[in-house]
């Protein structure tokens, strides 16, 4: 499920990329997101479920959410449960609790990334190719740190919508070896939402 | 990036005068036997730690996945905490837990801020994990759902059919062919109890390593060893898996739907301490290791255009393992590649690598090498390494010289040495059901 959403160089507000990487933290970030605890733990609806967001890039970007259904489960039911946690978080505030632990995460990561020093590059890199300036990746901690819990849900509103949305849902067809001969059509269809 | 410029500073002048190590791996044991190996890393405020376990796939039994399980199984619940409880405490203070199993290991790994707090919290909850795991039964069932999901993916990736046949084909009944993941017959069988007893003959201090890299004092990093595990049963060591000495000669074609073949040509391999591993690493690197440079990159793809990309490597354990050449090829020139693959082998082995290929490959293995080891976590991978195969702690420290040493002599005699042709083991996997070599 891709979400057409802006980024550092399109956004009008310009905390709202940092709301978007806070809002995908708590999807589907980590271990504790409400994704794997939710999705993966509580209901057992998905046997994996992620959330993704690159705010450094030239154009706007889409917000990825991608998940696998667990044994027993329909594709319906899942993006049942993944619509139920969207529309949560337009609704409901997110914990102080939980919001200091995301961003407890990103500036850890911050300092992990230091780590490498490909990685490093990468971010200067990728922040000047797109027309950025590098001296942002020095700003990016205090940006997340401003972030409030109005703001992941004002930009959970307002962008996981379904005009925005783009779908696609690759079923698995059995094998047979008789097919051998022909390729299978391995499809991405998309279902409803406006591309 | 200091660190990088500390390592190039140390290669130039540490060869030449003073014998500081590069690494300077600390390595003790603690009072319950486990074997610690650290390096001080101070660069960045944050600290790696993997414990190791020999408690992999090898120690399955026919119980296939029971390792994998008993892995994921161990943040499930532990002391008093709940499974959420237990990402909560990680992510709350910043760190990032992983697991995962293998052939031979189980490995736990943990990365965290050194500030005191956050440091603190994420050690005590690792800690727990590691000594007081309780593998719930909701977990387990949910988990081994899991398990099967990733298997029904698995059984339509052409890749992965290829590499159980070409495991099963090398190794036989020996345990190395144990599929990690388990199988669709053996997972639905696995019990709490099993986990349980997995457990608790595999995760005890005999049997476990630590490896620490990052910004902590040698003292301070002996507090958190024992902290971590100290607590551990001491236990009985794992038994070292057995050596095989040669494979049986196979060839195999499986039928999938696909309009390429994905092919896998090799035989038994070499240990880990196989006095030949350089160069037969180094040898490895000129034929099909390294990747545009390579022999059979060079001819398969840029000459033929058969694939568009074709490797070797020699996956090096405890006990052999395997020297694999691995490809994908149209489905009307798979037959093509294949037999071109086996040639281009058969040549090599026959001549050995030119003066100018071991020049090139040792210019390319010396130039690289800092960057190899430029990270906390390269550095973690290289040390675990070290500690888990018995390798000298020097072992980054003679590097250089031991690759300047090697000659195309020593590599064309290792690998005649070491790979028999007439065992060769072919696997593909495709579109064309005919038998084919």
């Amino acid at each position: 499920m891709a979400y057409n959403v802006p980024v550092l160089n399109t956004a009008k507000e310009a905390w709202q990329p940092y709301a978007l990487d806070v809002l995908a933290a708590i999807l589907g970030g980590s271990d504790s997101s409400r994704f794997s605890q939710e999705l993966m733990r509580g209901q057992q609806v998905a046997a994996g479920a992620g959330a993704s967001y690159d705010a450094t890039s030239r154009l706007s970007n889409l917000f990825l959410i991608s998940a696998v259904p667990a044994q027993n489960h329909t594709v319906a039911q899942l993006q049942a449960a993944i619509n139920g946690q969207i529309t949560k978080l337009q609704t409901q505030l997110v914990s102080p609790a939980e919001l200091a632990r995301v961003k407890t995460q990103v500036i850890a990561g911050k300092i992990y990334s230091q780590d490498s020093i490909t990685s490093q590059a990468t971010t200067l890199g990728s922040l000047v190719s797109v027309g950025l300036p590098w001296q942002l990746a020095d700003s990016y901690v205090d940006k997340i740190q401003a972030v409030t819990a109005e703001q992941v849900l004002q930009v959970a509103k307002q962008y996981l919508v379904h005009r925005r949305l783009t779908q696609g849902v690759l079923h698995l067809l059995p094998i047979n070896a008789s097919d051998a001969q022909q390729m299978p059509p391995v499809i991405t269809a998309p279902q409803g939402g406006i591309h | 990036m200091k660190k990088f410029f500390i390592l190039i500073t140390c290669l130039v002048f540490c060869s030449t005068g003073f014998a500081q190590s590069i690494l300077n791996i600390q390595q003790w044991k603690t009072s319950n036997g486990i074997r610690v190996l650290f390096v001080r890393a101070p660069q960045v405020p944050m600290l790696d730690v993997a414990v190791v376990f020999k408690a992999g796939s090898i120690y399955d039994a026919n119980h296939f996945g029971l390792a994998t399980l008993t892995n994921a199984m161990l943040n499930e619940g532990a002391g008093q905490l709940s499974v959420d409880q237990l990402a909560n405490q990680f992510d709350n203070v910043g760190a990032i837990f992983s697991n995962s199993a293998s052939k031979e290991t189980s490995v736990l790994m943990l990365r965290t801020l050194v500030k005191p707090a956050n440091l603190q919290t994420a050690l005590n909850t690792f800690s727990l994990i590691l000594t007081k795991p309780n593998f719930p039964e909701s977990s387990l069932q949910r988990i081994k759902q899991q398990m099967l999901v990733g298997l029904k993916s698995a059984a339509q990736d052409p890749g992965y059919l290829a590499s159980r046949a070409y495991a099963t084909a090398i190794w036989g009944k020996h345990p190395y062919a144990n599929p990690t993941e388990g199988n669709e017959q053996t997972i639905p069988t696995l019990t709490q109890a099993q986990v349980k007893a997995f457990y608790n003959q595999y995760y005890v201090a005999q049997n476990a390593m630590v490896v620490m890299v990052g910004d902590v004092t040698e003292v301070q990093a002996h507090v958190i060893a024992s902290q971590l595990i100290g607590k551990l049963p001491a236990g009985v060591p794992a038994v070292a898996p057995t050596e095989a000495n040669s494979n049986q000669p196979a060839k195999q074609s499986i039928a999938f739907p696909s309009s390429q073949n994905t092919i896998m040509i090799g035989t038994l391999g070499i240990k880990r301490s196989n006095p030949n591993y350089l160069p037969l690493t180094i040898g490895n690197y000129i034929f099909g290791g390294g990747s545009f440079s390579s022999i059979l990159m060079n001819n398969v793809r840029e000459k033929y255009g058969l694939t568009y990309g074709v490797y070797s490597n020699f996956s090096a354990l405890t006990a052999p393992g395997a020297f694999t050449i691995s490809l994908k090829s149209r489905n009307d020139k798979a037959q093509r590649a294949s037999n071109m693959v086996q040639d281009y082998l058969a040549d090599y082995m026959a001549s050995g690598p030119t003066a100018a290929q071991l020049t090139a490959a040792k210019n390319y293995l010396l130039g690289s090498f800092p960057l190899r080891i430029s990270s906390n976590s390269q550095i973690l991978s290289v040390v675990m390494d070290i500690g888990y195969y018995g390798l000298p702690l020097d072992e980054v420290d003679t590097y250089r010289a031991r690759v300047k040493a090697v000659t195309a002599a020593q590599i064309k005699t290792a690998f005649n040495e070491t790979l028999h042709l007439k065992n060769l083991v072919v696997i593909s996997v495709g579109g064309n059901g005919d038998a084919k070599q």
